[in-house]
């Protein structure tokens, strides 16, 4: 079960205006459009999930490009992408597989922006050398960073 | 390392799993020291490292050294790509720069920001984490622009706008510097090579030196109340110092429902008046002419402090739960007076008015060459540096022909 974000212009923002202003303008950038798929699940790390749903509602409002869907852990999305944690996110799942366990907070907040620009460019922002050597790749890699907020 | 699953997503997949909200899935993992890359279940890869070298480990699934080793037993296997690595293992430099900032303070990202803007190709190292001594403040309140700013909050502003502009590399302090054709800068992680080196070190928390200090430094002996502090409500401490932070983070202390007593050598504050007048006003008790002789305490931790009157010689001893100094710093100058950078007599290391060094191509600003340490001087005299550098670059005096 999936349900598009209710825009309602009198709801609480989570980030300070700052921020907001920050990211409206630099959303503004964005070529190509971003989906985010949230998964959460009441009853399971609720104050995560609450400051999860709240970050990416601002997400959502400040970037016209970003569309954002709400899923639970019961749903067809949440078993085709194999999510099983609450909360989780997705970047452009339909194209990378780019998750996020947890919330982005603090540092991690600034590169998940950083991730969801590079992904609407379609660019990896990496250097020269580092594609070169990523060209040879021929297996699969499956990568779990472990960060610890910030 | 989400980016190589944008460049390769028909192979990798990149989940970033915050410890925080996930224990059991970092305690799965072992993941207690972060960052911590897993790859494949198996291939784990500690800390933060450049982006080539990551790369690199996380393709081959080996780590540098192991690569390194394979590559010069001349493996016909081995991809010539690896010669990356020799730049990751410090055999060629990682990065060339006009400036190479050392410091992440006030004074080093303004150096940056006005490095990069002149045209200079800039990095900053930093040992810690971007902010300086600042993000220990709690509130800011003498920094033109802001009627009041959280410590961190101010450093956001700064770092963001720095990042405009050029990298900032975490995590990674100087270890040496060695002064040739270019200046080398040396990391845990990496060589780098300059044509310039701005010193922005600051400084660290001075100690009493007296006998428990050591044994109960974070068991009720701390440097930070900002950091510390929340775990002392409704409790008992003193704060040593007579200085803007003493009484600032005194006063913070109050707020937060913490039992605080100012414990100060001297008959009179040297802080701001403003702050003094604070301190009355919120009936802070203050001890005069005293100074700590001993933390007491046992496995459990602080437990009291022995007080010496510096006038009279008594003794008494005081029940506190924690005790906070702020009786000033030690400037980071190990590094650089390595290669004899010279300092003043208290420590600091001497500057011209252009926070040029005695050493041609090295500079320094901020808390690290003393002076009244603030913030406003810190982003002044970071600018200044910076601008000796492009200054110097284009017209460098120590070649000209006398």
């Amino acid at each position: 079960m999936s349900k598009k974000t209710p825009k309602k212009a009198e709801e609480q923002w989570y980030l300070p205006q700052d921020s907001r202003t920050h990211l409206e303008k630099l959303f503004k950038e964005m070529p190509e459009p971003v989906t985010l798929e949230v998964f959460t699940q009441s009853g399971m790390n609720d104050p995560y999930n609450e400051a999860m749903v709240a970050f990416m509602r601002d997400i959502d409002r400040l970037g016209e490009k970003i569309s954002l869907n709400f899923n639970d852990l019961h749903g067809e999305k949440a078993s085709t992408y194999g999510v099983s944690r609450s909360p989780s996110l997705l970047v452009q799942p339909d194209k990378y597989r780019i998750r996020y366990t947890g919330t982005p907070l603090g540092e991690e907040a600034r590169v998940f922006i950083e991730t969801m620009m590079l992904v609407s460019h379609g660019k990896s922002g990496l250097s020269q050398s580092s594609r070169d050597v990523l060209a040879g790749l021929k297996e699969q890699r499956e990568l779990k960073v472990f960060i610890s907020p910030t | 390392m989400l980016r190589t699953a944008i460049e390769r997503p028909d192979l990798i997949s990149a989940e970033c799993v915050e410890t925080g909200e996930n224990p059991e899935l970092a305690d799965k993992y072992d993941a207690q020291s972060v960052p911590l890359t897993v790859t494949n279940e198996t291939f784990r890869q500690k800390g933060l490292l450049p982006e080539e070298r990551f790369v690199l480990e996380m393709v081959y699934l080996k780590h540098a050294e192991q690569l390194l080793e394979e590559m010069q037993k001349n493996d016909p296997d081995m991809v010539p790509e690896v010669a990356g690595l020799a730049m990751a293992e410090g055999l060629t430099p990682a990065g060339e720069f006009d400036v190479v900032v050392a410091g992440a303070g006030p004074a080093g990202l303004t150096a940056a920001i006005y490095a990069e803007r002149s045209g200079l190709k800039t990095l900053v190292l930093e040992k810690g984490v971007v902010g300086g001594q600042v993000i220990l403040t709690p509130e800011v309140e003498n920094y033109p622009g802001f009627k009041t700013v959280g410590g961190v909050q101010l450093m956001e502003m700064i770092a963001s706008q720095a990042r405009d502009y050029c990298e900032i590399h975490e995590g990674e302090g100087l270890d040496e510097i060695k002064i040739g054709k270019k200046i080398e800068v040396i990391t845990a992680k990496g060589r780098y090579l300059a044509k310039s080196l701005v010193l922005a070190t600051g400084a660290s928390a001075k100690l009493l030196g007296v006998p428990g200090e050591a044994q109960l430094f974070g068991r009720g002996v701390s440097v930070c109340a900002s950091c510390d502090g929340w775990a002392y409500k409704g409790k008992q401490v003193i704060m040593v110092g007579g200085g803007n932070t003493a009484l600032t983070e005194a006063l913070h202390l109050k707020n937060m429902d913490v039992g605080v007593t100012l414990v100060h050598r001297r008959d009179e504050f040297r802080a701001e008046k403003h702050l003094q007048n604070g301190i009355k006003k919120a009936g802070i008790e203050v001890i005069w002419d005293c100074g700590v002789e001993e933390f007491l305490g046992d496995e459990t931790g602080l437990k009291g402090v022995r007080l010496k009157n510096l006038k009279t010689g008594e003794l008494s001893e005081l029940k506190v739960d924690g005790a906070f100094l702020a009786i000033g710093w030690n400037p980071n100058t190990e590094i650089p007076q390595q290669v004899g950078v010279t300092l003043d007599q208290w420590g600091y290391i001497k500057v011209d008015r252009n926070m040029r060094t005695n050493i041609p191509r090295i500079y320094a600003c901020g808390d690290v060459i003393g002076g009244v340490q603030q913030i406003a001087t810190a982003v002044g005299e970071g600018s200044t540096a910076a601008l000796a550098v492009f200054e110097d670059i284009s017209n460098p005096y120590w070649t000209k022909a006398e």
